[in-house]
Order: structure tokens, then sequence, then C-alpha cells
């Protein structure tokens, strides 16, 4: 890390404020194409996301710069991490996709992926609070086109 | 506090009521440095009085506010799996593997149009056979079959999955094909020709390519 270490505010849609070294808030290539482009003042407002998520998020910057941490450990965490309500897992994927950071948005993407895999189309609507809106007639349609997916 | 006013109910049993008339009295005083001169004009009964209607009425507005907060505006604040933006729920899919994504055609109208979507199909194809793709979208034109229909990527990928893979080889006429067959193993002329008539020829071209 260089000597003189900057610090970056952060604002949240929720008008709180977060002070995040700059070195770890850059994981976030959109506030990292701001700071290139020169084009930060003192506060980056951040629209999108709330102050809870952003806890989350910074949480996970932290750990994943520690030094010297080891990936076994960096796993753990990422497995705990994880380990949400959905509604706060859907907020962390809307604010790792506004925040840019891949990484994150992967390894979330990931995890709601395995909470789908194996579960059939009914236990996935009603895991997910999704509404049927198709007709029995249409959706037999639709598994007849597909009839390779459910053999 | 100081002058012990009759604030606190010093007899008989405390209700949640007195606890919260004594709270919200403490409160005021600590917070708001609010003198409560209760031997003045406003006797400590009638304030108490209006403190326990208040707090019934703030308990009945939080109790509806609950209900009608869960029954009309529940959705407005839970992020919703059909909140994500397109691109990340193609992700999703991407993991899930071509099986399950499939599968999410049948949730509802908007996974069906997502799924549908051609480059996710593209993708898996060319994850499963590199070389696939390839002879999908450059020798599709080619083939021969009369009224070949510009099918979606998607049914492509499931017409694929449900023949076998085998290699068709007609040398007979000095030139190779390659492709998809449903008999595991043609081994003579006619046969590789009902073979091919019945499959998905992929790829055709010189020995030489093979």
């Amino acid at each position: 890390m260089s000597s003189s270490t900057k610090f970056l505010t952060l604002k949240t849609n929720d008008k709180e404020e977060f002070v995040l070294d700059e070195a770890i808030a850059i994981r976030s290539q959109t506030i990292k194409n701001m700071v290139e482009d020169d084009c930060v003042s003192n506060v980056i407002p951040l629209p999108n996301v709330d102050s809870k998520t952003m806890i989350k998020v910074i949480e996970y910057w932290k750990k994943h710069s520690e030094e010297g941490i080891s990936k076994d450990k960096l796993m753990d965490f990422d497995k705990a991490f994880v380990k949400v309500d959905q509604s706060i897992l859907y907020a962390l994927i809307l604010a790792a996709n506004f925040l840019n950071d891949a990484e994150m948005l992967d390894m979330i993407c990931q995890e709601v992926a395995n909470r789908i895999k194996g579960k059939t189309p009914e236990e996935i609507r009603k895991e997910f609070n999704i509404e049927n809106d198709f007709t029995p007639e249409e959706e037999e349609e639709i598994r007849n086109e597909n009839v390779w997916a459910f053999e | 506090m100081e002058s012990g006013r009759p604030l606190l109910p010093v007899a008989g049993r405390w209700s949640i009521a007195d606890l919260w008339a004594t709270t919200v009295a403490v409160l005021r005083v600590l917070l708001f440095d609010a003198d409560l001169d209760f031997d003045s004009a406003i006797s400590c009964a009638i304030v108490k009085m209006m403190i326990r209607w208040l707090f019934v009425l703030a308990m009945a507005f939080k109790f509806f506010g609950r209900i009608w907060g869960k029954c009309f505006r529940h959705k407005r604040y839970r992020k919703e799996f059909e909140d994500l933006p397109f691109d990340v729920t193609i992700q999703i899919l991407k993991y899930l593997g071509a099986k399950q994504s499939a599968k999410m055609c049948v949730i509802n109208k908007r996974f069906k149009s997502i799924v549908s979507d051609d480059h996710l199909w593209m993708y898996f194809l060319q994850e499963e056979d590199p070389c696939g793709l390839f002879a999908e979208s450059h020798l599709r034109s080619l083939r021969t079959l009369p009224s070949a229909p510009s099918l979606s990527w998607m049914t492509i990928y499931g017409q694929r999955a449900q023949v076998p893979r085998a290699v068709i080889i007609d040398g007979g006429l000095g030139y190779a094909r390659f492709g998809w067959s449903k008999d595991s193993a043609p081994s003579r002329t006619s046969e590789i020709s009902l073979a091919l008539h019945n499959s998905y020829p992929v790829f055709s071209g010189n020995l030489s390519l093979l």
C-alpha cells in the first residue's frame, strides 16, 4: 500500500456515510473508474445501495483485501457470507452489479444457482415467491417443447 | 425526578401503561428538558390517561400498519428474484447448466422470455462442444434437407441433447460426414443414409478435415 493512504467517503441512498480506504474501495470497478477519471470530489454518492447492504459489501471487501489470508479461510468466509435471507442476497446482487464487482457478483450468482439446483419448478416458485402466470395448458405445452429437460 | 413527584405508581401493581407512561415521562425530561410540574394546573392523572390512550392508539396504528404493509406494500420493500436485472439472471442460468435452465421456462412468462435468449444457448452449445456452435452457425445454411426452418438456439440445443453423439462416415462418395445420429454405430451405406436422414448432420467436408 502506498505511504499516503487516501480515504474515500461513500454515501448510500439513505444518507449514511462510510469512510473507506481507497485501496479497498476500488475493488468496485465503478468507484475505480470514478477515481481514475478524477470526478470524485469528496463524497461518492451510491444512489442504488442502502446502508445495510453497504455494510455487508464493505465487510466482504475488507476480508478479501486482508494481507496473507489463506484461501481456505476466504472460502469459509464466503460460505458464511452468502448464508443470508433471500431478499438480502438480491440486494447484494444489485449492489455488486451497480458497483461492478465481478468477483462478488459471480459468487452470489453461484449461490442463487445452488439454491435453485435440483428443485422442481413448483418448489422453485414457492421458494422464490414467484407467481405462475401460465394456464395449465400453456405449461403443458412448454413442457412438451422441452421434453429433454424434464426426462 | 428529584422532587419525588407522584409520577411513579408507588402502591398497587404496575401495568404496562404505567411503565410506558413513566418511560415517556423520563425520556421527556432527559431528551427535551421538559419541565414536568404535576402539581400545577394539569394533574398527573390526566396526563397519565392521555399517555395511556396515546399508547393504545400507537399500538393500534402499529398493528394495522403492519397488516396494511403485508397486504399491499410487501413487494415494494422486499427485493425479489424478479427484481434482478436481465444479465444477472443470465449469469445465474449459466451457473445452473442447460438442463435446469430449460426447466426454468415453465416458472413464468418472464422467465420463459429470459431463458429463450439465443446467446445463453449459444454459450451452452459452445461449452458442451466447441465445434457444435461453429457447425450450427456456419454449416446450417449448407444443409441440403429441404425446408429447414430457422430454429431458436434453445431448440437446436434441445434437438442435439436428444440424440446420442455418433460419428457417421460416408466413405463411398469420397467425403465424410460427421454428425449426430440416432444409431449408435451405423455401418453400412443404407443405414448411413437412413441415419443421416433421421439425424442431424452438422458438419460435412473433405476427409482431410477429419
